[in-house]
């Protein structure tokens, strides 16, 4: 109760931070939304011309593409302290964080939000309702979302604990994100051999895109329990690993005030 | 000039020195295209195609992050350290940018060549096509290094360029034909990408690269006219930036 409450008055305070600038606000939800259809337009483009993937067609694609939007507008506007995560271990100053009777996790994540994020949440649900799925298979497709913005909040915390691992991680870190995502959002059908693998180990992508989309496809249910298993086996071992990490964490006596 | 040519070989250790991020990028490059390889391989596309594929992303990975470099510069107050100097802030920037994208630009090319050559068994094109190729792909990635400046420049009126970033990115896949050729394309949607400097990033390169016939001169024109239209821009804005910078006084 009392870590929902935290939960709830941090959050409010980075609405407030957000909206402060209105013009700027609605300019970034309208610029989110507009690049995100950029994208797609291209994929239309080749759908049109290869029609379908492994049994994929581009109505699949286009409720991937909306469920990772969502996820990722759901973390990086409310949770985009992780960001600043592997530049915090790098730097020595978690301490701030550990010294709080809150949970570390939970507080780092909040500790920065941008709302602005809303555009990528619009576009997502706006491309699951074009997709056709959310009618034919409303209560799965709120649960691959919640499922879905579980699994991006791991990812997240997963690839910043490398930082507690490897020094100077932070560039490879970044780019191995830009690469979850990219992996995330291409029609996984058509993956095979050790790309697959990847998908369903190291970089666990496919508890995010391939699964669920496979559910709403074949209706099989085996791939919606998949994903429940998978995400939420994620999610303790992401959060396993940060607590692993942080007992190998050394703080520094760098002067730093926390913004 | 030797200042210049000084911040060009500085830029180059550097590439060399950050390890981690040039690792990075290389283990970008070869997933991303060998991701791509499996989505086009699986709808038989031809080996152009994942030509195409692998010349385009070679070519937007070797761009070098200068609207970041920028941003950061006019945010925390950097730039006026420039202004100090006896050199052109933004040239200056310019040939930093430059110094990482030749690394980037040939380290990447050698793995395009190897990577094409293990996915399709065949490079398309003459010694000659990769010659005056690399040549076009190169100006190519200044093109993109200049639309990035003047995006680093908004950053003086905008308050996080970060979504201009991406959208630029998005903007440059999709009007520059990143996945699919703009031939794929709708004659409405390829007349609108053609009015903007997008296709001379990734098609113009790309195309010449996979044997496709283009009209060499009228592109190179295309770019020439970008390229111009670009610079004069930043330079308006430069100058609007400096007396705002020196009104305000820093």
């Amino acid at each position: 109760m009392q870590h929902l409450r935290f939960l709830g008055l941090a959050l409010l305070t980075n609405i407030k931070i957000s909206v402060s600038l209105k013009i700027s606000f609605f300019l970034t939800i309208f610029i989110v939304m507009l690049k995100q259809i950029f994208f797609l337009i291209s994929w239309g483009f080749f759908f049109d011309r290869y029609k379908v993937v492994q049994g994929w067609d581009f109505k699949s694609m286009v409720f991937m593409y909306g469920s990772v939007c969502f996820a990722m507008g759901v973390v990086e506007g409310f949770f985009y302290g992780f960001r600043d995560l592997t530049r915090m271990i790098e730097t020595g100053q978690l301490d701030s964080f550990l010294l709080q009777p809150k949970n570390v996790i939970l507080n780092i994540a909040i500790s920065k939000g941008d709302i602005s994020n809303l555009g990528e949440i619009l576009t997502g649900l706006v491309l699951i309702a074009y997709s056709g799925f959310l009618v034919k298979a409303f209560w799965a497709v709120l649960i691959i979302l919640v499922l879905g913005s579980v699994f991006m909040f791991s990812l997240v915390l997963y690839l910043a604990c490398i930082a507690f691992f490897i020094r100077d991680a932070g560039d490879f870190i970044r780019e191995l994100r830009l690469n979850s995502i990219i992996m995330a959002t291409q029609p996984a059908s058509a993956f095979k051999g050790a790309l697959k693998m990847l998908s369903f180990t190291l970089l666990p992508v496919a508890f995010l895109s391939y699964f669920p989309v496979e559910h709403l496809r074949t209706g099989l249910w085996q791939y919606l329990l998949l994903t429940i298993a998978g995400t939420v086996a994620f999610f303790i071992l992401a959060c396993a690993l940060f607590y692993k990490g942080v007992k190998r964490y050394e703080s520094g006596n760098m002067m730093a005030v926390r913004n | 000039m030797n200042k210049y040519l000084s911040g060009i070989h500085i830029s180059v250790q550097q590439q060399f020195a950050n390890r981690g991020l040039f690792v990075g990028r290389i283990f970008l490059y070869l997933s991303v295209v060998y991701l791509f390889y499996q989505v086009f391989h699986a709808v038989s596309a031809t080996p152009e195609r994942i030509w195409y594929l692998a010349i385009t992303e070679w070519l937007i990975l070797s761009t070098a992050p200068l609207a970041f470099q920028i941003c950061d510069d006019i945010k925390s107050g950097q730039i006026a350290y420039f202004m100090l100097r006896p050199l052109g802030y933004l040239s200056y920037r310019f040939c930093d940018g430059l110094g990482s994208i030749l690394v980037r630009f040939v380290v990447l090319e050698a793995c395009c060549l190897g990577l094409g050559y293990g996915l399709t068994g065949m490079i398309p094109g003459s010694l000659l096509t990769w010659l005056l190729g690399s040549l076009v792909g190169f100006l190519a990635v200044i093109l993109y290094t200049v639309l990035g400046m003047l995006i680093g420049l908004l950053s003086f009126w905008i308050r996080e360029i970060q979504t201009v970033v991406y959208l630029n990115l998005t903007a440059t896949f999709c009007f520059g034909g990143l996945i699919v050729p703009l031939e794929f394309y709708s004659e409405t949607l390829r007349f609108f990408c053609f009015s903007t400097p997008y296709p001379w990033i990734l098609w113009w390169p790309a195309q010449l690269l996979t044997g496709a016939k283009i009209n060499f001169f009228a592109t190179f024109l295309g770019w020439g006219t970008w390229m111009v239209i670009l610079c004069l821009i930043i330079h308006f804005l430069y100058q609007k930036c400096l007396q705002a910078f020196v009104a305000e006084g820093g």
